[in-house]
């Protein structure tokens, strides 16, 4: 095996800082309840009982490890490369979002709390939380924006039938945005009794940290996979980027790779213009959001702007600290497609390999197709799908009716 | 010198008086009813006035706020706007007047651009919500000299991070009534009594209890053992009523007489 260099990030650091993104700029209402996470979680990462719960749940029952896919028909249709696909998609509940709640509810067991909160944009976040409070007999309420539980109607059934209490917001765009403001009020009223699941790699310290630590075994697994299956690394590593949970566990086990180019994919929507998308380092500013220091869309008064994307997952203004971090030391490379883009890769995807990808990872594979025609022959690329599409057919069903290109 | 926040402190404690502390959102429903609000809000015998610049995504406040924060962005409100409002109020009035916001707007702004012109508009302090102790910014050093940058504390907040909180406070330290965001209450928690009486030894300047009091009659238990009372959705939710047609600011202005007078005749007991 190659050897691994060290790269030397051992971040965040101990105000949560990812250089100079991140920190915890939350209301001090919600300043204890951080601390108190922070605290719970570092014991509970020196404590073997702990990982092994964890690693036990992840492999029997959320069913880890996940293929690691050589999408072949895919493949012939690139020229001579060679496409690779994580299938974080046959996870239990269908996309990434399980190795998180997971482990965070878990630690919120260990905290003594009874009840779990979470916000869900695509809805995958929210079932899996909604599953793993099943698991654990906790009570759970996901807070949806009532433009997302329109889209991703199937995600609402699913929840309600595994026991949650599934929260329309009708504030604002009504979509994740004003789902984690709820989800972050609903906290700070119920500190005690009450953990709050946060679904991405982002908001104040320690989510970004808690939430990628929990979501790096998609990387490391892979890393492995590559070894076993083709006797050496991917050229290139590809994963979309909302929040930026699913990209930043697939980077994780290849930071340390130079030779391995990693890619984030953000979502371009319909257009350039502020609102037409959720892109947000083409065009977001620095700024300070759900209690993160970022990129963050928002308008010349610091107003945070509304977005846009056809995948609901994607659809959210700010980007996880982590990545900001990782842009700054050209580490990862970002870039985005739009909604027809996506549209092609999920259609691409359905009926060469027979797998529906969830919106979301189809940014990813509609970047692969088209960095494909630039890489040099014999290449290899691996895609993570994060998600499974089951979620979004009525959505694109929709799209096709009224006659939008697809 | 003293600043005016301290100084209507010292003023009020003479008498023995509590501070009455309105907040009212800068531009709802439109700049010219925020003026006229004011002007009522201090013949009713507002102390200190509480200010709030318009945020998207306000989430440390209940519906009321949340609501007026997006009528005040409709209108096309924004700190510039908000400091031409201080300005004009500013010509009347001595009133001292704290600014109450979220961090991105200012971050947007240039925190030591917004605190110079926020002094030369009249502002005397600053309550940023999002921004706790721990966290340093760029231009904060600069924006604690040019004003008081007013701290909460909290019932769930640790012993130890009050005591920290209470010595960086300036102006006055916000004591916030129970674990939840702004909004209406029917009762108060026994919470707020507690934090109060727990800040007493550790804080220098004034102790003032906010976040759901609701009645006159919860502002006058308030202002039995803090020295002042901050009432916000309270007020803006009878804003928002005028706003529907279904008050008017007579009825505004009764409102917040009547809460200026169980506020300032209820001495405090030693």
């Amino acid at each position: 095996m190659q050897k691994r260099e060290t790269f030397s990030l051992k971040l965040p650091d101990s105000l949560g800082y990812f250089g100079p993104y991140g920190g915890r700029f939350a209301p001090e209402s919600l300043m204890e309840a951080l601390l108190e996470l922070e605290e719970a979680y570092k014991k509970a990462q020196k404590d073997q009982h702990f990982k092994e719960e964890l690693e036990e749940l992840l492999k029997n029952y959320a069913g880890r490890p996940t293929p690691l896919y050589y999408a072949k028909r895919l493949s012939s249709l690139l020229g001579d490369k060679k496409v690779y696909l994580k299938r974080e998609d046959l996870l239990h509940t269908g996309a990434h979002k399980i190795n998180n709640t997971l482990g965070q509810v878990l630690l919120a067991k260990r905290m003594g709390k009874k009840r779990i909160v979470a916000e869900t944009g695509a809805g995958q976040h929210g079932v899996a939380t909604a599953t793993a409070c099943a698991l654990f007999g906790m009570e759970c309420r996901i807070y949806m924006g009532e433009l997302d539980m329109e889209r991703q109607a199937l995600n609402v059934t699913r929840m309600q039938m595994l026991g949650a209490e599934v929260y329309p917001v009708r504030v604002g765009q009504k979509t994740l945005k004003e789902a984690i403001n709820e989800g972050l009020r609903d906290w700070v009223i119920n500190l005690h009794t009450t953990h709050y699941v946060l679904g991405s790699a982002l908001g104040p310290h320690p989510f970004p940290m808690i939430v990628r630590d929990f979501q790096k075994v998609i990387g490391e697994e892979c890393r492995e996979q590559f070894f076993k299956q083709e006797g050496r690394l991917p050229d290139v590593a590809i994963a979309c980027v909302g929040g930026g949970s699913n990209a930043i566990g697939f980077f994780y086990g290849f930071l340390s790779d130079p030779q391995v180019r990693l890619i984030g994919v953000e979502a371009g929507g319909n257009g350039e213009a502020l609102g037409e998308h959720a892109a947000r380092f083409a065009s977001g500013k620095l700024g300070i959001f759900h209690g993160t220091k970022t990129f963050v869309l928002q308008d010349e008064n610091g107003q945070i702007a509304s977005t846009h994307s056809v995948s609901a997952g994607l659809d959210y203004p700010a980007v996880g600290p982590e990545h900001a971090f990782l842009r700054d030391l050209s580490r990862v490379e970002y870039s985005k497609v739009s909604d027809t883009e996506a549209l092609e890769g999920f259609f691409l995807l359905s009926q060469t390999e027979g797998i529906l990808p969830a919106l979301e990872s189809a940014h990813a594979l509609a970047y692969c197709l088209k960095i494909c025609r630039k890489l040099p022959k014999g290449a290899i690329v691996a895609v993570n799908l994060s998600g499974r599409g089951d979620k979004d057919v009525n959505q694109i069903a929709a799209l096709q009716n009224k006659g939008q290109r697809v | 010198m003293i600043g005016r926040i301290e100084k209507t402190f010292l003023e009020l404690q003479k008498d023995r008086i509590k501070a009455f502390i309105p907040f009212v959102m800068a531009g709802d429903p439109t700049p010219e009813v925020f003026l006229n609000i004011v002007e009522i809000l201090e013949e009713a015998g507002a102390d200190i006035l509480e200010v709030g610049i318009p945020f998207s995504d306000p989430l440390a406040d209940g519906p009321i706020i949340q609501q007026s924060a997006f009528r005040a962005l409709k209108g096309g409100m924004h700190i510039d706007r908000v400091f031409s409002l201080l300005n004009i109020i500013r010509k009347k009035s001595n009133i001292p007047i704290v600014l109450f916001s979220y961090l991105n707007p200012i971050f947007r702004y240039g925190i030591e651009r917004f605190a110079a012109q926020a002094y030369d508009n009249g502002a005397d302090g600053v309550l940023i919500v999002d921004l706790p102790p721990e966290e340093s910014l760029e231009g904060i050093n600069f924006l604690e000299k040019k004003l008081d940058r007013i701290l909460l504390v909290t019932p769930a907040t640790s012993p130890l991070r009050k005591k920290r909180i209470a010595e960086r406070t300036r102006g006055f330290l916000y004591c916030v009534s129970r674990n939840g965001i702004t909004g209406l209450q029917k009762e108060l928690s026994k919470e707020a009594y507690e934090l109060v009486k727990s800040m007493e030894t550790l804080s220098k300047v004034p102790l003032c209890v906010g976040f759901g009091v609701s009645t006159p009659h919860q502002a006058k238990t308030v202002a039995s053992y803090a020295d002042g009372v901050v009432v916000g959705s309270a007020l803006v939710d009878e804003l928002a009523r005028i706003v529907e047609g279904k008050s008017t600011l007579e009825k505004f202005k009764e409102f917040a007489f009547s809460l200026a007078k169980s506020i300032h005749q209820e001495q405090k007991d030693n």
